[in-house]
């Protein structure tokens, strides 16, 4: 018998349906329906569903839904149907968060680190230590507009005193809000308090008990709060688009935050990697951006919405490679935040929207930066350390015109350190398996196996200290078609492209300049490299970390039109 | 792409009006409410005071319930005694102001005083189509809508007043007006006009660079085409022009792209259209005028002539469907569906 997944992804832009299928022994991707999410019209997202899976339906040839709206789940191994439903969502307002910690460093950042992660805006942090008047503490909770708090500090068994006169005031604020009007609170702290959190503050399923993040002392797991997190960001989405209720109530439902599944995969990416090199995954979408890193089997990620303002505008007008006037730049940046689907039609639109993309990438893994310690990036330097692969999803990227434009914007935001590689997720599939995983395992591994996600790009970075024009990397090509290689000399400030063909894999043996670093652990050590075909082959990055730019305008939009048209394809 | 016209001469309008915090809904379901009318309210106590009885009064827990002189629940005078250690000299917890006990937890006694009354009030009158439990109600009312791009997220009512520029002389009957500015408009010119009691401002479109100062402008500004340079088409002009010195709403409200929401030029009218048994099929967009985004036709219109089935590939390189555009001056363009808005249903 067949078994049968199906996941559901609802975005801002797009609501998206796969369907997945165990024939003869492995998971493949059967079908795929995109369907626009809010068409103008008023249509509830429970219709939006009903559309794509219908267009799902007719592709895949299958029966999904009942008419009376019910997924058809297998209840009997011998009668076809569903084994399990994921819906993941990345829509709706930003959650607004209250902060409660002991300290600033090991309760409050921890926090902040935690939630940044999905769509959140913090209205309100106390820390105890700088605010310990309870009444004070009382006033601002009460006086506050917010949807979540969180709370935390203190080690398991650690001091009592302070918690406890929080979570009496907890207990004060959710009588005031009554139980229509509840925020969901989540408890991560001193475990010996849990009980007493649970019975003191009596809110029911709106309080959600997770471990304490801060276990012992010097010992920080974000980990152990996921779980009601995300409980708690689904009981928040929920209210805010009821409709949904009747879909998630239904047996072998999951229903998860979008960035969540995404970041599950990435994990596993991580942990199956015999390279040692941490996992990175940029999502972007036209109202935000999301990060995801895992180093060392630890999640980092952050959520950033669009903002525009006088910096990121000289920002965008530097990265362009055309002469546009700052009114312009900054007409176009309100103006897109105004219409998320406008299609850039001349160069200049065209260039200010790839520009922006990069810049987006940049201020995006800047900020995440400054939240994770162990994440290390410059925005003119880019990465400090080796990640690979790194994956691009969303839908900003899946409508760049081609493979060169979305190497380009990837490169120049993320600007990576050493050796690695640029993979696309064309199907947006990478949010479907992770919210799919804890039904069968099997079938993120089988479905990534299955080559679902396209190769961009092997991109070799090259850092050295030499000046533009000076040798900085030697190749010895071998293209697959036997004894002959060719050799090729790298030029500091150059960007260049070797063609990979399809279904043979590229062999260069790469030797850099003594002063030259190219991810191999030492300045001047090289080594072979095996490049995948994919859609541009292989890249060598000499632009220089920052990128070597004439001063001259003029010659600087050249350099960038020319790194672009190196690309080719 | 099927979303609402700019121009609509029988709009339902949906406004929600909500409170920041959650309170008591002071309406009912299909109720009617006039302009200013409060929809919802939250009271909530002003101030807070924990009084820590046991530390504060060195007592030990076996001697709180002899100390403590009010139950929770219970209102209380400025002056009276909360609680009270007795001994040879005595010490109380006396109320500062007048409020009420609210807890009694764990040997502290919180006090909560006086009172701090948030209201939410509609700007509009109409009735009540939804409610938003504990936080306020979706007002729907039929009526004249001139849809913007931008607002600053206030409302106003008030006359409307057109001027062409910001001129001294015109200075004295923007008191209390919606003022119509057709240019693009600088945050000087509108601090003018704020200065001098104007109720609202709408404009044909903003100067990219004022775009945070007029955000924080205390009246509301909606924009109708966005930033940048570009003219009004003469189909909202001549709108504007009607409803010319007559009571009109500015619901300058933030722009929700993906929800088709957008900051609205409105005037209720007395229609009284039931809605329909079925829903009207969509309209075709062939016939229809349109007015474009993007260079170099911004703000301008045109009919939409064609629309091919294929995707096409545009000057950029980017797919997209298009429409095919026959402009006012006779020319002919392709144009991304997306970079499109159709003007009047």
């Amino acid at each position: 018998m067949t078994s049968s997944y199906l996941s559901i992804d609802i975005s801002r832009t797009d609501t998206r349906a796969w369907i997945f299928e165990n024939q003869p022994g492995s998971f493949e991707l059967v079908a795929h329906a995109v369907t626009p999410t809010f068409s103008g019209l008023d249509h509830s997202l429970t219709d939006v569903i009903d559309k794509v899976i219908l267009e799902l339906e007719e592709k895949a040839g299958l029966n999904l839904q009942s008419t009376a709206k019910r997924f058809y789940i297998e209840t009997d191994r011998n009668i076809p149907g569903l084994r399990g439903v994921g819906l993941t969502m990345s829509i709706g307002k930003p959650i607004r968060v209250v902060l409660v910690g002991i300290s600033e460093k090991y309760s409050l950042e921890p926090l902040r680190r935690l939630v940044r992660f999905y769509n959140t805006e913090i209205v309100l942090e106390i820390c105890l230590q700088n605010e310990p008047n309870i009444s004070l503490q009382l006033e601002k909770l009460t006086s506050t507009a917010f949807d979540l708090l969180i709370l935390t500090g203190g080690v398991d068994g650690g001091p009592e005193k302070a918690l406890r006169a929080v979570i009496s005031n907890l207990r004060l604020l959710v009588q005031l809000r009554g139980s229509a009007n509840r925020p969901q609170i989540v408890y991560a702290g001193n475990q010996s308090l849990a009980d007493y959190t649970k019975m003191e503050i009596d809110a029911g399923d709106d309080l959600h008990i997770a471990g304490n993040i801060q276990p012992e002392s010097g010992r920080e797991d974000l980990s152990f709060a996921s779980k009601a997190l995300v409980k708690a960001i689904s009981r928040l989405r929920l209210k805010e688009f009821p409709e949904l209720q009747g879909l998630i109530e239904q047996p072998k439902v999951n229903f998860l935050p979008g960035e969540f599944a995404r970041a599950r995969m990435d994990h596993w990416l991580e942990q199956t990697q015999t390279n040692a090199k941490s996992v990175l995954q940029l999502h972007l979408e036209p109202d935000h951006a999301h990060a995801i890193s895992i180093q060392h089997g630890t999640r980092m990620g952050f959520w950033q919405n669009n903002q525009v303002d006088e910096d990121t505008i000289s920002a965008v007008l530097a990265q362009s490679d055309q002469s546009i006037e700052r009114t312009t730049a900054a007409a176009y940046l309100a103006n897109r935040e105004l219409h998320p689907g406008f299609v850039p039609v001349t160069i200049e639109e065209m260039s200010l929207e790839t520009a922006w993309m990069s810049v987006r990438i940049r201020r995006l893994l800047s900020e995440m930066a400054t939240l994770y310690d162990d994440f290390r990036y410059d925005d003119r330097i880019g990465l400090m350390d080796d990640f690979e692969p790194i994956l691009l999803s969303g839908a900003s990227f899946e409508r760049l015109p081609s493979a060169r434009h979305t190497f380009m914007v990837a490169q120049d935001g993320i600007l990576p350190h050493g050796i690695t590689t640029f993979v696309g997720d064309d199907y947006q599939v990478i949010t479907a398996l992770g919210a799919l995983a804890e039904f069968d395992p099997l079938l993120p591994v089988q479905i990534v196996d299955s080559d679902v996600f396209s190769g961009l790009a092997t991109v070799i970075n090259v850092d050295s200290p030499v000046a533009a024009g000076q040798k900085v990397l030697q190749l010895e090509v071998d293209e697959g078609y036997g004894e002959a290689r060719e050799h090729y000399q790298v030029y500091q400030a150059e960007l260049k492209r070797f063609e990979t063909v399809p279904g043979n894999d590229l062999r260069a043996y790469l030797a850099p300049e003594p002063e030259s670093d190219i991810g191999m652990g030492l300045r001047g050590l090289g080594g072979w490299v095996n490049a995948r075909a994919s859609n541009l082959g292989l890249v060598v990055d000499a632009r220089g970390r920052p990128c070597f730019l004439p001063v001259d305008e003029k010659s600087r939009h050249e350099a960038r039109r020319d790194w672009l048209w190196n690309l080719g394809a | 792409m099927v979303k609402n016209a700019i121009i609509q001469t029988d709009h339902l309008l949906s406004f929600p009006v909500e409170l920041p915090v959650p309170g008591k809904v002071n309406v009912h379901l299909g109720q009617l409410v006039e302009q200013g009318d409060i929809i919802a309210e939250a009271v909530l106590p002003a101030k807070f005071q924990v009084f820590d009885v046991i530390n504060q009064f060195r007592i030990k827990e076996s001697g709180l319930d002899s100390c403590l002189k009010r139950l929770a629940g219970e209102d209380v005078q400025r002056g009276d005694v909360i609680a009270k250690k007795s001994g040879l000299i005595s010490r109380f917890f006396r109320a500062p102001e007048d409020g009420k006990v609210v807890a009694i937890r764990d040997g502290r006694v919180t006090l909560a005083m006086g009172e701090k009354v948030i209201q939410a009030q509609t700007p509009i009158g109409g009735t009540v189509g939804e409610l938003i439990p504990g936080l306020g109600a979706v007002i729907v009312v039929r009526g004249f809508s001139l849809r913007g791009s931008w607002g600053n997220g206030k409302t106003a009512i008030g006359q409307l007043v057109m001027l062409d520029e910001v001129k001294e002389s015109d200075l004295a009957k923007v008191k209390d007006a919606i003022v119509y500015l057709n240019s693009v408009a600088r945050f000087a010119e509108l601090k003018t006009l704020c200065d001098n009691g104007a109720a609202g401002i709408l404009v044909a479109a903003l100067d990219p660079a004022s775009k945070i100062e007029i955000e924080q402008l205390n009246m509301p500004v909606m924009s109708l085409l966005g930033f940048g340079e570009a003219a009004l088409d003469q189909l909202s002009r001549s709108a504007i022009e009607e409803l010319q010195n007559s009571q009109v709403t500015l619901l300058a409200r933030r722009a929700d792209p993906y929800r088709d929401v957008k900051p609205e030029l409105f005037q209720p009218s007395e229609s009284v259209k039931t809605a329909e048994l079925f829903a009207e099929p969509e309209p075709t967009l062939i016939g229809q005028t349109a007015r474009l985004l993007g260079q170099p036709y911004f703000g301008s219109v045109g009919k939409i002539v064609e629309l091919p089935e294929k995707t096409e590939r545009t000057a950029s390189g980017m797919k997209s469907k298009v429409a095919v555009i026959k402009r006012e001056d006779e020319t002919i363009i392709r144009v991304p569906l997306e970079n499109l808005e159709i003007l009047t249903c």
